[in-house]
């Protein structure tokens, strides 16, 4: 099936009322078309092949909900505590069963023409018009000012399809003046044949002395495809944290750019990438210091086993204005087999004199010594590769404060490396 | 427990044991002293299974069951489940695991292995703070990463904790005073006594005649390029300290 014929399978299917909207989607799929998916030969793609995504006859999600069975309804209540605040997508659609109430800062509303400006010279342009035409409904999260959102709030998307299904989703997050807002995307998908993908599409707005905390936990098929573009915007004084925990699909791109637009304010963009056999996880950050006196750290790590492969493309743009910023920047990989690797590409553009700004990258395996002493204390291989792969990674998890969040990442994380670690 | 016979060991294709002879029995401990690359520590190493030593000839036995086994044929954690414990000269430092769950993960371990019920995490905490007593440290060592940050003295004593949580029928302490000073030693020495038993037997390696003066050796031997040269008890430490290893060689 071709791209042309998953589009009028999606039209037909979706009730698309606005036809400002819908002039708006065909001229991005033609933007799509005419521009094709990008190859290694760009830049940014260099480490990351489409080729096997392109050759996949996708098909478009059905409007209406694909029924689950109960193993897979009950591997989706796994995945919700009761500490957190739930919604639930099926395949596109906001399952009210598996869900909590819809509260009044949250609504679900058709896409408009807005949503789907035209954005031709996005670094992430390709995926950005591949999203854009598939698009038919937006979930908008708007915290007033002074306001605590009460519990974290989860998003799960779930991808459940007997053959290969391609959904587009946005969320759109508006957290006001002195706000608070945590929240977890977290995205899976059950086995198929040949794997679904998703693409989302991700805006954060942090407003004056809001605080934000973002965790797109990945925990997706092996077949499957993922990508996200994610735009973040720090007002003044604003405090924004991110994690992006990668643990399954196929192939995995996420594109992540920090705008600083006020003073003040500090962004932790954190990634955790946990591989095997050939799963492959592209990050592309793009911090931008448009005003200055902000603060960014990111710090990725990957653990990698298998052949699987991670990229980590950080880069840094301090404009000429942007005085006393304040950027650092560090890779780390951990190699547990020969076959993993690691492509870690810094890209420092610093415009203005009176700045900090550094950078460092790590590739390493795990160090022999380290193994024999707890061997030494009678804890055996694989324990041992797991404890110390665990202690690895738990760094950035502890970055999150709240213990509900950091019990329910633990989990994942353990059960990863668990799974993994004993085909090492 | 323990009989080695003729043992050769190389590291890196160099020989350093060569042709080491020693008998341990139970409740017995002995001192190995020696000159600086005689192969004190490759002894150690040899016997806890370290990956970078090779055997080429010669035989450990030791006691498992009741019955005297070829020790070079387990694995290092089996020879650690079996009782063999080596307190390292240079205790590892290991970021991001917690000095209790390494020991609870360890103490877990043996216990599996002689085919008892794992202790939960509330019992065993109140366990290892009898144990921590012993060698003087304060419990908030538990919740730090395994001897990141700790003082050489703390390392030592951190050796001693886990060798009194394991409680090994066969301590192998390499070179556990070096780097100590005279309170540390005497804290580490007491913790050392303390876990003397009829059932257990220690080998201490050591440069100086200072640690047997906190923990008194039944057997002295000198290692001198490879092999056990001199046996004596406890007045040959004494007779090392004043005259040095010359006259032996």
């Amino acid at each position: 099936m071709s791209w042309e014929n998953t589009y009028l399978q999606f039209k037909s299917k979706s009730n698309l009322d606005s036809i400002a909207a819908n002039q708006m989607r065909q001229a991005s799929f033609e933007n799509f078309l005419s521009q094709g998916l990008p190859t290694r030969k760009e830049e940014a793609w260099k480490y990351t092949s489409l080729t096997d995504f392109k050759a996949v006859p996708w098909q478009s999600a059905l409007l209406e909900e694909e029924i689950l069975t109960h193993d897979q309804l009950l591997a989706i209540s796994k995945n919700l505590p009761a500490e957190f605040y739930n919604l639930v997508f099926v395949n596109g659609s906001l399952n009210q069963t598996l869900s909590d109430d819809l509260d009044s800062d949250i609504t679900l509303s058709e896409i408009v023409a807005e949503d789907l400006v035209k954005d031709d010279k996005h670094v992430e342009s390709y995926m950005l018009q591949l999203s854009k035409s598939f698009l038919s409904k937006k979930l908008i999260i708007n915290i007033k000012s002074h306001k605590t959102f009460a519990k974290p709030l989860q998003i799960v998307v779930v991808q459940s399809s007997k053959a290969s299904v391609y959904v587009s989703e946005k969320i759109s997050i508006k957290v006001g003046e002195d706000a608070e807002l945590t929240l977890i995307v977290n995205t899976f998908s059950f086995a198929n044949a040949t794997g679904d993908a998703l693409n989302m599409n991700v805006d954060v707005s942090v407003a004056n002395s809001a605080r934000v905390k973002m965790i797109q936990l990945q925990n997706e098929d092996v077949q499957s495809y993922h990508f996200s573009q994610c735009e973040v915007n720090l007002a003044s004084n604003a405090q924004f944290q991110s994690l992006a925990m990668s643990l399954g699909s196929k192939l995995t791109r996420n594109y992540l750019h920090v705008n600083f637009l006020g003073k003040n304010s500090f962004a932790g963009v954190y990634g955790l990438t946990i591989l095997d056999s050939k799963q492959h996880v592209d990050n592309y950050t793009f911090i931008q210091h448009s005003i200055g006196e902000n603060q960014s750290i990111q710090h990725y790590k990957s653990i990698l086993s298998g052949a699987s492969q991670s990229v980590f493309r950080g880069r840094v743009r301090i404009e000429q204005d942007a005085q006393k910023a304040n950027s650092e920047q560090l890779n780390n990989n951990l190699l547990l087999t020969r076959e993993a690797s690691a492509n870690s590409i810094p890209q420092l553009e610093i415009y203005a004199d009176d700045v900090k700004a550094g950078h460092g990258s790590t590739m390493g395996q795990l160090n022999k010594d380290e193994i024999f002493y707890f061997l030494s204390r009678g804890i055996n291989q694989f324990e041992a590769v797991k404890m110390l792969a665990f202690g690895y990674a738990k760094e950035l998890v502890y970055k999150f404060e709240d213990q509900s969040v950091q019990d329910f990442l633990m989990k994942s994380l353990h059960s990863k490396l668990e799974r993994m670690i004993q085909n090492v | 427990m323990l009989d080695i016979r003729n043992l050769h060991a190389k590291i890196e294709g160099k020989e350093i044991l060569k042709g080491l002879s020693l008998k341990v029995n139970a409740g017995e401990v002995h001192a190995i002293m020696g000159p600086n690359g005689s192969g004190k520590s490759t002894l150690s190493k040899v016997l806890a299974g370290h990956p970078a030593y090779e055997v080429t000839s010669g035989e450990v036995k030791y006691e498992i069951n009741f019955t005297m086994q070829n020790l070079l044929e387990f694995a290092p954690d089996v020879r650690a489940k079996e009782g063999i414990f080596l307190a390292f000269q240079y205790p590892v430092e290991v970021p991001g695991v917690t000095n209790f769950s390494f020991l609870q993960t360890a103490f877990n371990s043996v216990l599996q292995h002689q085919g008892s019920e794992p202790m939960s995490e509330g019992e065993f905490r109140e366990f290892l703070y009898q144990k921590m007593k012993l060698v003087q440290m304060k419990p908030e060592y538990l919740d730090r990463a395994v001897n990141v940050g700790f003082s050489g003295g703390e390392k030592k004593r951190n050796e001693i904790l886990q060798m009194a949580v394991l409680s090994p029928r066969l301590a192998l302490l390499d070179e556990t005073d070096s780097g100590l000073d005279i309170d540390a030693l005497r804290i580490v020495a007491e913790g050392v006594n303390q876990l003397r038993s009829k059932q257990n037997a220690m080998v201490l390696v050591t440069h100086y005649q200072r640690l047997l003066e906190y923990i008194k050796p039944d057997f002295v031997h000198v290692l001198a390029n490879g092999k056990i040269i001199q046996t004596g008890d406890a007045s040959l430490a004494l007779e090392l300290d004043k005259k040095g290893y010359d006259w032996l060689l």
